[in-house]
């Protein structure tokens, strides 16, 4: 197991369903990294940040954010927002997992630097299909610039 | 030449002509008087001139005559004064001839040789009466028989007496003849002073008919001033220079007052001070002193019955001539009613505005909406299904296949649902974004729907009618969406067919508009229930014989109606449907089918 491989899937998403179900699916997809979950924008650049409760985490960044849009507190735009706007935080790859199907919504997230728009769909195979896929692939086989 | 001019000109010829009438009369009857006075005095000089020849002619015969009775023998001394009277009075009687015929050389030359001849005969008398002192009687009748011969006097006698008479019917005849012409004159100036007369009788007749009628005119016209004054509907008064009423017209008296037609008021008193408005009696002075005009001053009024009235108050200086007082004229027009109305549409603007703000919100809200429940219906959706799954692995070998039919259904159900929130979203974005104009292909869209209705249908046999389609202006996506509807729901219900007719075309319409028709020889549906065909949902087969939601012409109406159009469409049960859609006629016009999109 290399450094790489050991990187956290960071999940973003107040929904407990949603979570559990993107666990199993990651979890499906077997999956080496651990996959941590916070559930708003708040807690996420807490996390980023090592503070608050996250200030005793191991360090490191995380191989890939999967961000949802609508949550209480601080919503995933202002998360993304905040991420690519910071020097230590901008090149860690930002996948926006949403139900919307709103071109605002897709279209900001693009704008604001994700690197990739995933609506949430209602079937559930497809569900479980797309999250394995997002997890093999930004979590395995994108190759990420280290921290600075 | 002005008027002036001409009458100067007209008076003096009037006083010249005068002049002439009155004065030649004067002249013409002097002269004839004189003319008459010096014929008469001709005449007696005539008539003296005569009788003073004969009497010289007497005295000497009567002379003769007594000498030749003394020579018979009368010695009576009488006799001898008669025979020599003549040698003493008949020279001085020849003297008095002389000096009055002296303006006449003829008469002068005639008298002179009568004078001459009665002294050759008076010295012969004279002798022979010396001869007959002498008692010489024959040597006597010899001398008077030779003074008789040798001296005649007659003929002389006779030729200036005659010469006389000649003159005196020459002078007569001239002064009948100035006298002629005096009256002549006299005629031509009566007749001149009757012209005149009757010329100038003509002429003041004339400019008297004339002043007349322009007076008539005149007070007609001013009468009709008067009359349009007093029409007018608009009040409209006339002030003094103090601003005290001088004229006002009906409309001005009804607004404020009938006693202002009888007597003058000061403005500030009209109307119960109604016109009691300082800066407006100040402006009102200003146009009186200034000849500034006042425009469009509007002033609230406030009568005494406590209405109000919006009065807009026009003035300005009316000054005739310099030297006139200037007056000041006023209207006041009542627009009470316009600004009332003004006013209201002040409120209604206001209350739009609010309506527009409420529709905005409205809008917003609606957009709030759509994405709440884009985003958070779906969700439980999607863990109905996550979970369903779960469950599913959880029993594992335990399912049986009741629980395996619940468990299906409720998957189903989930998933219909998501599919109707996805539609619903669809729909409401059609009408919620912006059109976005471009030339677009028919021809070209058409194909594309036809291929993607066609994409699985393998084994069918579908037969197309593809007719000629123009370019319109239109959204390229939304217009697509409108084929795939319309080819789509065309396949879909000629299912059952076993060759499927499908035709597509276009017609322009009357007003240049396009006609786009799509017919099929499908399924149909009962006309009665048309009008159901175009609402969001709704639909007229069994989803197990047609599967779908009900939502493709709803959307197909949204596009059409947003671009301009209509659409419409007929159809009998078991015998196929023709569904229409007109679409504006549009600057790309014309490009028809070949030419396809850039």
């Amino acid at each position: 197991m290399n450094k790489k491989e050991l990187r956290t899937v960071l999940l973003v998403e107040d929904s407990i369903a949603d979570a559990e179900m993107t666990m199993d699916a990651l979890t499906e997809a077997h999956l080496a990294n651990p996959v941590v979950h916070v559930e708003d924008g708040v807690e996420c650049l807490d996390y980023l940040y090592a503070r608050g409760a996250w200030a005793s985490r191991d360090p490191g960044d995380p191989a890939v954010v999967l961000l949802d849009i609508k949550m209480p507190r601080m919503n995933g735009l202002d998360v993304l927002t905040r991420m690519r706007g910071d020097q230590h935080l901008r090149r860690i790859p930002v996948v926006v997992l949403s139900s919307s199907r709103e071109e605002t919504d897709l279209a900001r997230s693009w704008d604001l630097g994700a690197n990739a728009y995933v609506i949430k769909p209602v079937d559930v195979d497809q569900f479980f299909d797309a999250v394995r896929t997002l997890g093999r692939f930004w979590a395995v086989l994108n190759e990420a610039p280290d921290a600075d | 030449m002005n008027f002036s001019g001409i009458m100067r000109w007209r008076v003096a010829g009037l006083l010249l002509a005068m002049l002439i009438i009155v004065g030649m009369p004067y002249v013409v009857t002097r002269e004839n008087t004189q003319a008459t006075q010096l014929a008469n005095a001709w005449v007696t000089h005539s008539t003296a001139v005569r009788s003073l020849t004969y009497r010289i002619a007497y005295l000497v015969r009567d002379s003769e005559a007594a000498a030749y009775r003394l020579l018979t023998g009368d010695a009576d001394t009488a006799t001898q004064t008669r025979a020599a009277r003549a040698a003493t009075e008949v020279p001085d009687l020849l003297r008095q001839l002389r000096s009055m015929t002296r303006d006449n050389p003829e008469q002068q030359t005639l008298i002179g040789a009568l004078e001459n001849a009665i002294n050759g005969r008076l010295a012969l008398v004279g002798q022979a009466r010396g001869q007959l002192q002498r008692g010489d009687a024959a040597g006597a009748r010899e001398s008077l028989r030779e003074a008789g011969d040798l001296f005649p006097v007659n003929v002389k006698i006779e030729s200036i007496v005659h010469n006389e008479s000649r003159l005196l019917v020459a002078r007569e005849k001239a002064a009948a003849e100035r006298v002629f012409n005096g009256q002549l004159v006299l005629a031509v100036t009566a007749l001149a002073q009757l012209l005149l007369l009757v010329i100038i009788v003509v002429a003041s007749e004339r400019q008297i008919g004339q002043r007349r009628l322009a007076e008539t005119r005149e007070s007609r016209a001013v009468q009709r001033s008067r009359l349009i004054l007093q029409s007018v509907r608009e009040p409209i008064a006339l002030f003094d220079a103090n601003l005290h009423s001088l004229l006002v017209n009906n409309a001005f008296s009804e607004m404020y007052g009938e006693e202002l037609q009888q007597s003058s008021r000061p403005l500030a008193e009209i109307g119960d001070g109604a016109w009691n408005d300082t800066v407006l009696l100040q402006r009102l002075k200003d146009v009186l002193l200034r000849d500034r005009e006042l425009w469009d001053y509007d002033i609230v009024q406030h009568a005494a019955d406590g209405q109000v009235r919006h009065v807009v108050v026009n003035a300005r200086r009316l000054q005739q001539e310099a030297s006139d007082e200037p007056s000041l004229l006023l209207t006041a027009s009542d627009v009470t009613v316009r600004a009332l109305t003004e006013q209201r549409v002040t409120e209604l603007n206001h209350q739009l505005e609010g309506k527009v703000a409420q529709i905005s919100d409205i809008n917003r809200e609606l957009e709030a909406f759509s994405y709440s429940v884009s985003h958070d219906l779906r969700a439980p959706l999607r863990h109905i299904a996550g979970f369903v799954r779960k469950l599913k692995q959880h029993l594992g070998e335990k399912v049986d296949d009741q629980a395996a039919h619940y468990i299906a259904v409720i998957d189903s159900s989930a998933q219909r649902m998501a599919q109707l929130i996805d539609d619903l979203l669809v729909f409401s974005r059609l009408g919620r974004g912006p059109l976005r104009l471009q030339a677009v292909d028919m021809q070209s869209l058409v194909e594309e729907a036809r291929t993607l209705a066609e994409s699985d249908q393998e084994g069918r046999r579908i037969v197309w009618t593809i007719g000629a389609l123009p370019m319109v202006i239109g959204d390229a996506n939304m217009l697509r969406t409108v084929w795939q509807n319309l080819l789509g729901n065309a396949v879909k219900y000629t299912g059952q067919c076993e060759v499927a007719r499908i035709e597509v075309k276009a017609d322009r319409g009357n007003r240049g508009d396009y006609e786009f028709t799509v017919a099929d020889n499908g399924a149909g549906f009962d006309m009665q229930y048309a009008d159901k065909l175009f609402g969001v949902f709704q639909r007229l087969h069994r989803a197990s014989e047609f599967p779908g939601t009900g939502i493709g012409l709803a959307n197909v109406r949204r596009i059409v109606t947003r671009h301009g159009g209509r659409v419409w469409a007929e159809a009998e049960p078991g015998r196929g449907a023709r569904f229409h859609f007109s679409l504006p006629a549009t600057d790309a016009t014309g490009a028809h089918n070949g030419e396809s999109a850039a």
